[in-house]
C-alpha cells in the first residue's frame, strides 16, 4: 500500500473542528491568566527582598519525561502573640520565634540539565531568645530530607543521561502563613521536563511540642474530622460547578473510581492568613489537570466543636 | 520581552491556531472529546507557562510540542482505565471519524507522527521542529526518512531537504 502525502495532508486538513472549540480555548486562556495574575499577587512586604521565582507552576518542554513539582510547606505554631516579621540583611525574622539563620544553595548546570535550590536554615528560639534545640533540629531535618531527595533524584536523572538529557529544577521558599500564631515556610519545587503533573508535600511542625504535626492533631481524639471536612469540601465543588462551568470536579463523574469521597488522614493541608484551615489536592487527585493544583478553605465554624485551641480563627 | 506581551503573543497564537492544535491532537487520540480535551489543556499550560518562552519565534512549535505532550500523557492516562471503561461505557460513542489515510500515520510513533505532521501538514521549518523536539536536526531528518519509509511513500531528496 502506498500512501500519497497530498491526499493524506488533504485528510489531515478535512478533520472536522468541533464548533465549540474556540470557546473552551478561550475559557482555558481566561483561567491560566487568572491564575498567573494570583500568582503574580502572593507577594508580602516581608518577602519583597527575597529573590525567588516568580512562578507557581512552571512548565517548558523537552524531551521524555513528565513534569513533577511538589511544594512543601512547614508550619510553626508560635507561642508568642507579637507579630513580627522584620527583615534583616534580608533575613527574616519569624515571629519572635522561628528565623532563616542561613540557607545553602545547591547549583548544577551541564548542557541541558540545571539545578538552582535554596535551602533555608531555621533557627527556633524561645521567648528568651534561647534556642529550641529539639525544635529547630526536627525542622531542619526535615528540609534536609526533603531537600535530599531532590538533590538524589536529579543527580540520579544526570547520571542516567549522560550528559543528554533536559531538565530544569528549581526549589525556593517563601513565606505562606505569617500570623500571631503561625509560621508556615512553603517550598515550592518545580521539575521541568515535558509533559505535565504536579505534587506535593506538606509538612507541619507544632513548635509548642517541637513536633511534627498531621491533620488528626488538629483535632480533639476520636472526632471524625474527616467526614466533616469532606462533606464541606463536596458541597464547594458541587457550588463552584455549579457557579462556572469551567470548573470540573471528579464528583458524579463516569469513571467512579476517580470520584471524590473522603479526605485521607495524610491529605495536604496549611493554615491560610485568615486562619484558616485550607485543604489542598494535588493536580488530578480530584479534577483534571487542567485545574492544576486546588485547594478549599474550610469554615471553621463546622470545625469549632471538634478543633484544638489556638489553630484555627 | 517582558511577561504580559509573551502572554499576549501566545494568545493570538493559541486563538488562530487552536484548529491545527485540534488536528494534531485529533490524530493521537483519534476522538472529538478527548482532542478538545487536550487542546484545552494545551492552551492553559501554553499561557501558564509564557514566562519560560524566550523567543517568539518559537510559540508555534512550542505549543505543537505542548499538544503533543498532553496527547501522549492522556493516552499513557487512558491506557490505565480501558478495561473498567470498556465495562461500564454503554451510552454513545464518542465519534471516530473513519480517515484512511491518517490512520496509516499509526504505523509511526509518537516522534515520528509528530515530525512528519509538522514538517508535511503544519509546514513548520525542519529546524523549527528540531527545537521544539530538542533534537538535532540530523536527528530530525533521520527521524523524517525513517517515518517515510515506513509509511512507503517515496521521495526524491529534494522534497526532503529543500530547505537547506
Amino acid at each position: 500500500m502506498k500512501h500519497n502525502l497530498t491526499e493524506m495532508k488533504h485528510d489531515y486538513q478535512n478533520i472536522p473542528i468541533p464548533p465549540e472549540l474556540k470557546t473552551r480555548v478561550e475559557q482555558s486562556i481566561f483561567r491560566a491568566k487568572k491564575d498567573n495574575e494570583q500568582a503574580a499577587d502572593v507577594s508580602s512586604p516581608a518577602r519583597q527582598k527575597w529573590p525567588r521565582p516568580s512562578k507557581f507552576r512552571r512548565f517548558a518542554l523537552g524531551g521524555a519525561g513528565g513534569v513533577a513539582a511538589a511544594v512543601l510547606t512547614i508550619a510553626v505554631l508560635a507561642n508568642s502573640s507579637a507579630s513580627i516579621a522584620h527583615a534583616m540583611e534580608e533575613i527574616p525574622i519569624i515571629g519572635t520565634i522561628a528565623r532563616v539563620v542561613t540557607f545553602r544553595q545547591y547549583q548544577h548546570k551541564e548542557h541541558n540539565m540545571q539545578a538552582d535550590l535554596k535551602i533555608p536554615e531555621i533557627q527556633v528560639e524561645n521567648k528568651e531568645g534561647n534556642v529550641l534545640p529539639d525544635a529547630t533540629k526536627d525542622l531542619n531535618d526535615a528540609i534536609q530530607k526533603y531537600t535530599d531527595q531532590i538533590i538524589a533524584a536529579y543527580e540520579s536523572d544526570v547520571k542516567a543521561a549522560g550528559g543528554e538529557g533536559i531538565e530544569d529544577l528549581t526549589l525556593d521558599y517563601d513565606i505562606v502563613t505569617d500570623n500571631d500564631k503561625l509560621f508556615s515556610l512553603r517550598f515550592q519545587q518545580c521539575i521541568v521536563m515535558a509533559g505535565a503533573a504536579q505534587s506535593q508535600k506538606i509538612y507541619h511542625i507544632d513548635k509548642t511540642t517541637g513536633k511534627m504535626i498531621t491533620l488528626e492533631d488538629l483535632f480533639a481524639d476520636q472526632a471524625d474530622y474527616q467526614t466533616v471536612i469532606s462533606e464541606n469540601i463536596k458541597t464547594q465543588m458541587k457550588q463552584q460547578m455549579a457557579e462556572d462551568e469551567t470548573k470540573v470536579y471528579w464528583l458524579d463523574s463516569d469513571v467512579p473510581e476517580w470520584n471524590f469521597q473522603e479526605i485521607s488522614a495524610d491529605v495536604n493541608f496549611y493554615i491560610n492568613e485568615s486562619g484558616k484551615l485550607t485543604i489542598v489536592f494535588d493536580e488530578y487527585q480530584v479534577a483534571p489537570g487542567s485545574m492544576g493544583i486546588v485547594s478549599f478553605e474550610i469554615p471553621t465554624e463546622i470545625l469549632k466543636d471538634i478543633v484544638k485551641d489556638g489553630y484555627l480563627n | 520581552m517582558s511577561l504580559p506581551n509573551m502572554q499576549e503573543l501566545i494568545e493570538q497564537e493559541l486563538l488562530s491556531h487552536y484548529a491545527s492544535m485540534y488536528r494534531l491532537a485529533y490524530t493521537y487520540v483519534k476522538n472529538e472529546a478527548d482532542a478538545m480535551d487536550i487542546v484545552q489543556e494545551s492552551a492553559y499550560l501554553a499561557i501558564k507557562n509564557a514566562s519560560t518562552v524566550r523567543n517568539p519565534d518559537y510559540i508555534r512549535t512550542w505549543i505543537f510540542r505542548i499538544v503533543i505532550n498532553t496527547a501522549l500523557s492522556q493516552l499513557r492516562q487512558k491506557s490505565h482505565e480501558i478495561s473498567a471503561e470498556k465495562i461500564v461505557e454503554q451510552g454513545e460513542s464518542d465519534q471516530y471519524t473513519d480517515f484512511d489515510t491518517i490512520e496509516a500515520l499509526n504505523v509511526l510513533n509518537s516522534k515520528e507522527r509528530a515530525v512528519i505532521i509538522l514538517r508535511y501538514f503544519e509546514d513548520c521549518r525542519l529546524q523549527d521542529i528540531a527545537d521544539a523536539m530538542k533534537e538535532n536536526l540530523s536527528t530530525v531528518k533521520s527521524i523524517l526518512y525513517r517515518s517515510l519509509k515506513k509509511l512507503r511513500i517515496e521521495l526524491t531528496e529534494g522534497d526532503i531537504c529543500n530547505e537547506t
